[in-house]
């Protein structure tokens, strides 16, 4: 694993939200996802999922398209996202990482 | 929804030829215009927007669902500071798509409430992302201007 392939705890979430969803993967529903799993620990503005987005796609780990305009949402096109290779690639190695602090603190009784 | 659906939906809708060739006209060719029930709606590259009708009087200002629900204000223009057409769009969609939800299951009410903390708290993000962007960009323009200047030394 090189330096810098580490992600951040709201990227991570993001990425996580992704794999969750599959296909149906747009703005909001990521967004709903990821106040999921962030439920107690931290709010999460769709601003911020957006921007961290973006942030992901220019490092190779999404890839977004937009779909056509529906009359539903007032001829508003939606955002897909969907999570690459590499993607996952660094989801599991943060867990990994994640997984060796865990046990770590574990063996010292840290979070006993 | 391709042009040609446009213009027989347009002349479905009631509107003779001449009224959609007027229309198409005032917003360039590129345009696809089609019809909603109170307003007409124009698509520019992926871009939607309301507008007023020219033969059946004033448009909304916002999108009313079948409840009569509409977001409080058109948050459309702040987000435009910071984002694309197509980004802003999208954001935009998601948030009027959730605001009906809201306000269909706890009232228009808490929906405003929503629509105004989200409208505010995403607000910080894009901008704080628009501006690092443009660091970036002034810096790549100062490598330029740096480089431009050496090769002229």
């Amino acid at each position: 694993m090189a330096k810098g392939d580490t992600l951040g705890e709201f990227e991570l979430l993001i990425l996580a939200a992704l794999m969750m969803l599959g296909e149906n993967a747009y703005g909001m529903t990521v967004h709903e996802q990821v106040e999921k799993l962030a439920a107690g620990i931290r709010s999460v503005s769709l601003g911020s999922v957006y921007t961290t987005l973006d942030r992901l796609e220019t490092k190779g780990y999404v890839k977004s398209w937009f779909s056509d305009p529906t009359p539903e949402r007032g001829g508003r096109s939606k955002r897909f996202f969907e999570i690459t290779g590499t993607g996952e690639l660094a989801v599991k190695n943060s867990m990994k990482l994640a997984g060796n602090v865990l046990k770590g603190l574990r063996e010292i009784g840290g979070l006993a | 929804m391709t042009l040609k659906d446009c213009r027989q939906q347009f002349l479905s809708a009631g509107y003779s030829k001449s009224e959609y060739a007027e229309t198409v006209a005032s917003f360039g060719k590129e345009a696809e215009v089609w019809v909603a029930e109170d307003c007409i709606i124009v698509q520019q590259t992926g871009y939607a927007r309301f507008i007023r009708h020219p033969f059946k009087g004033p448009a909304p200002d916002t999108i009313v669902d079948a409840l009569g629900h509409a977001p409080p204000i058109n948050a459309e223009f702040l987000f435009y500071i910071f984002l694309d057409a197509r980004n802003c769009d999208a954001i935009v969609g998601d948030l009027e798509e959730r605001y009906k939800l809201i306000a269909n299951k706890f009232g228009q009410r808490k929906a405003n409430f929503w629509y105004w903390t989200q409208t505010v708290r995403s607000l910080g993000p894009l901008a704080w992302a628009a501006l690092k962007g443009g660091v970036k960009k002034l810096s790549g323009l100062t490598a330029l201007f740096e480089l431009w200047r050496r090769i002229r030394g």
